[in-house]
């Protein structure tokens, strides 16, 4: 459970530890630079661990979730620590999330070799099985175009400036909407959005999706 | 309000409180057309969630998850040099110097053991350059060990190499332990005449 809210900033504990970290890797102390990287994914792994399940929802199957998000983690633990030259969360966020992408391409190009089993990149059963009508050599190459087409991907959902970019674009946000989705930021509760706005549940729940839609909307208009 | 609305609000709060809210739990409370929508509303919260403030105890067990566990464990045995890993998984194994070079001969037709002996107790005190060992060699090493084939990969500071370059841009389609063969593989061959198998697992480069 949370310890405590600190409602005076929005950035919970990651901006201490990562700016523990880049201390320590400007000033060229590795042990100090590992153990900062350490609890900082220690406390992100909720995060990678939703982000693998998002990401894999129509391509991985079972215990290739688990394999993803091992090789994810993997990926964040050895190969971002030693890339990772950015300084702020938002870097930070990306640079992860990029890692759970490929793990999750990756650990299905793994399992199409070893099954050989015919799979769509998309569009997977109610029960996790892939649907007949490819080839795994197909898929494998499907997969590949996927993979060359995969920057694009990324670049283009607008993910990668929303967090940049979410308190420049606040202000324009509908006011009822954008002072529900700061109090989410900020880590208040539903029960205290009510209290502090005099709102009922369904409100603020509604606002708060609206502005989130409205956040992103805007980054899309912006990219465009 | 939608049920897509409400689920996303109160995966928020379970969020903000630091329950640590199941992707999947959420989405299978959706109606089926409406799972996409929600994933991506979910995706947007977790691009800009700040992590929650977690308590001592949640967090010491998140630092129990076994796969962040054998992630970390990893990146630490590639730390230390290539050297001091087969010493000690050979050790671990409880096999003699004798016994390693043996298996080696015999996996690779080496026809001269007394050699082979000889190299290994070389690797073994570093006076190789693990980028120059060939991923066969390891490869053979790790089976003969009884490891898995990643932790003989060549360490981080392999050959020298800063570990933070914060000159470069991130890439992470490699990994950093992948980044040491491939400069591996540029690294100069030794001068020397020709080599022979033996000195091809020990020297000839990653791909030899």
């Amino acid at each position: 459970m949370a310890a405590s809210r600190d409602s005076t900033t929005a950035t919970g504990n990651d901006e201490p530890l990562l700016s523990q970290f880049v201390a320590a890797r400007d000033a060229g102390n590795e042990r100090a630079a590992r153990d900062a990287w350490y609890a900082l994914v220690t406390a992100n792994l909720p995060r990678i661990q939703a982000w693998v399940r998002i990401e894999g929802r129509g391509y991985l199957s079972g215990i290739e979730f688990d394999d993803a998000e091992s090789l994810a983690i993997e990926k964040i633990i050895i190969g971002l620590l030693a890339n990772f030259n950015g300084s702020s969360m938002g870097e930070w966020v990306n640079a992860a999330r990029r890692a759970v992408y490929f793990a999750c391409k990756q650990t299905w190009r793994d399992a199409s070799q070893h099954t050989n089993r015919t799979a769509p990149l998309h569009g997977t059963g109610d029960d996790g099985e892939f649907s007949d009508g490819q080839t795994a050599a197909v898929n494998k190459a499907a997969l590949n175009g996927a993979a060359a087409a995969s920057a694009d991907e990324l670049e283009t959902d607008g993910l990668d400036e929303l967090r940049q970019r979410f308190f420049e674009l606040l202000p324009q946000v509908p006011e009822g909407r954008r002072e529900v989705l700061e109090l989410q930021h900020a880590g208040y509760t539903t029960k205290e959005i009510c209290a502090r706005l005099g709102k009922k549940p369904d409100a603020v729940y509604q606002a708060g999706s609206r502005g989130m839609s409205d956040i992103r909307r805007l980054v899309k208009e912006g990219a465009a | 309000m939608s049920a897509i609305e409400q689920l996303l609000g109160e995966f928020v709060d379970a969020w903000n409180a630091g329950q640590r809210p199941q992707v999947d739990e959420y989405l299978s409370r959706a109606a089926p057309e409406e799972q996409d929508e929600l994933a991506e509303q979910l995706a947007t919260w977790l691009q800009i969630a700040p992590t929650p403030h977690y308590d001592e105890q949640t967090i010491a067990e998140m630092a129990q998850n076994p796969a962040l566990v054998a992630a970390i464990a990893k990146g630490e045995l590639l730390q230390t040099p290539l050297a001091e890993r087969v010493l000690t998984f050979r050790e671990r194994a409880g096999l003699a110097l004798q016994d390693v070079a043996t298996r080696l001969a015999e996996a690779f037709t080496l026809p001269d053991l007394a050699r082979t002996e000889q190299y290994v107790t070389e690797l073994e005190a570093g006076e190789f350059d693990e980028r120059r060992v060939s991923q066969r060699l390891l490869d053979g090493l790790a089976s003969i060990l009884g490891v898995d084939a990643d932790a003989l990969t060549p360490s981080a500071t392999a050959g020298g190499q800063a570990f933070f370059r914060a000159d470069e841009d991130a890439d992470l389609s490699v990994l950093a332990s992948l980044e040491v063969l491939s400069e591996a593989a540029f690294a100069p061959a030794p001068a020397d005449a020709p080599l022979d198998e033996l000195d091809r697992l020990f020297r000839g480069g990653p791909g030899a």
